[in-house]
C-alpha cells in the first residue's frame, strides 16, 4: 500500500533546513502537490502514479530553490550571518571552557605543591589536549551525510582554497603576535610587574569572556526572531 | 506551444488578470492559465510560486491562508489596488504589441 502522506513528507525533506525556502513556502508547495494528486486520481491514476506525476510537474527541487533564492535573497544573507555568528559563539564557548579547565588544572598543580614549570607545563598540556579534542569533534561532525566533508566543499569552491590559505595565514600571524609579545613581555619586565599586569589582564579577560558571547547570543536571538517573523508573514 | 521565454514574460500579466477575477491559489491559477490558453501556455508548475511571492513583495498582490476541508491550509492570493493599476499598464503594453503585430500580419487576428 502506497503511503501518500509519508511520501509527501519525504518529498518536502528535499528542501534542506538552510534552504532559500521558508517553511510556509514548502507547505504551500506540498498543498499544491496534494491538489495535483487529487485531480490526477480523479482521472483514474492510482496514488503512486499520481504522486510521481505531480512531483515531476512541480519541477526539480534544485531548480525551485534557485528560483526562490532570487526572491528570498535577504533570507539567505541572514542565514549566512546566523551560521557565522554561531561559529564565533561556538569558538568563544570552547575557549571559555578550555580556559576554565586549564585554570582549574593550574590550581590543582599548585595545591599539589608544583613549582612554576610544573604549573606551566600541565596547563599547556591540558589546553593542547582539549583543543585537540575540539578539533577532532569538529572534524567528525563536519562530515556531511553524503560522506563529503564540509571543508572539502569549501575548498572545492572556485576561490575557496585561497580563502582557506588566507584564514590560516591570518590565524598564524595573529597567534604569533599575541603569544610572541607575551613571551617578550615576560622576559622584559620584572616578574612581579608581569604578574601584576597579568592579574589585571585576567580580570579584563574574565569580563570580556562573559560579555563577548553574550553580545553574540543577543545577535543570534535577534536573527532567529527575524527568521521566525519572515516564516510567519 | 508557447516557448519558455514568452511564457515567463507573460506570467505577471496572466497572474494579475486571473486574480482580477477573484481570489485564487497557486494550483488553481495554473489550471486557469492552461484552460484559458487552450493548453498552449504550460508553466513548470513550481515556478509560479516565486512569481507570486515577488508580486507579493512588490505589494501588487496580498496573500492569506484559508482552511481546506481536510483541516490543512491553502495560501490564497488577492489583487491589491496597486496590482489593479499594474494590470492596466500591462494590458496597454500587451495590447500595443498585439496591435502592432496584427497590423503587420494583416487582418487575421492573433487571438481574441
Amino acid at each position: 500500500m502506497f503511503q501518500l502522506e509519508q511520501h509527501l513528507q519525504e518529498w518536502t525533506k528535499r528542501f534542506g533546513p538552510t534552504t532559500s525556502m521558508r517553511d510556509c513556502d514548502i507547505e504551500e508547495l506540498a498543498q499544491h502537490v496534494r491538489d495535483s494528486i487529487a485531480s490526477l486520481t480523479a482521472k483514474g491514476l492510482d496514488d503512486e502514479e499520481a504522486f510521481l506525476v505531480a512531483t515531476h510537474r512541480i519541477g526539480p527541487a534544485c531548480a525551485l530553490e534557485e528560483e526562490f533564492a532570487k526572491v528570498n535573497s535577504g533570507r539567505i544573507k541572514v542565514y549566512q550571518l546566523f551560521w557565522m555568528v554561531s561559529g564565533v559563539l561556538l569558538f568563544e564557548m570552547c575557549r571559555f571552557f578550555i580556559g576554565a579547565a586549564t585554570s582549574f588544572g593550574g590550581i590543582l598543580a599548585a595545591s599539589a605543591g608544583g613549582n612554576g614549570s610544573v604549573i606551566g607545563y600541565s596547563s599547556v598540556a591540558i589546553t593542547t589536549l582539549l583543543w585537540l579534542g575540539v578539533a577532532i569533534w569538529l572534524y567528525r561532525v563536519s562530515v556531511a551525510p553524503n560522506g563529503q566533508r564540509s571543508i572539502d566543499r569549501v575548498l572545492t569552491q572556485p576561490y575557496g582554497k585561497w580563502v582557506g590559505i588566507a584564514g590560516v595565514l591570518l590565524f598564524l600571524v595573529s597567534a604569533m603576535t599575541k603569544f610572541g609579545s607575551q613571551i617578550v613581555m615576560a622576559y622584559l619586565t620584572p616578574l612581579a610587574d608581569y604578574g601584576q599586569a597579568a592579574a589585571i589582564l585576567a580580570l579584563a579577560n574574565a569580563v570580556l569572556a562573559l560579555l563577548i558571547p553574550m553580545a553574540f547570543l543577543f545577535v543570534m536571538l535577534s536573527i532567529r526572531n527575524r527568521l521566525r517573523d519572515s516564516a510567519i508573514t | 506551444m508557447i516557448p519558455k521565454e514568452l511564457a515567463a514574460a507573460s506570467s505577471r500579466p496572466l497572474v494579475l488578470a486571473i486574480l482580477a477575477k477573484g481570489d485564487d491559489y497557486g494550483y488553481s491559477i495554473i489550471q486557469r492559465v492552461k484552460e484559458a490558453s487552450g493548453g498552449q501556455i504550460e508553466w513548470s508548475e513550481g515556478m509560479l510560486y516565486p512569481v507570486l511571492h515577488r508580486l507579493e513583495k512588490e505589494e501588487l498582490i496580498r496573500s492569506f491562508w484559508k482552511q481546506t476541508d481536510n483541516g490543512r491550509r491553502r495560501k490564497y492570493y488577492r489583487l491589491s489596488a496597486s496590482g489593479k493599476r499594474s494590470l492596466t499598464v500591462h494590458r496597454d503594453q500587451w495590447n500595443s504589441v498585439h496591435k502592432t503585430l496584427s497590423q503587420l500580419w494583416g487582418t487575421e487576428p492573433c487571438f481574441s
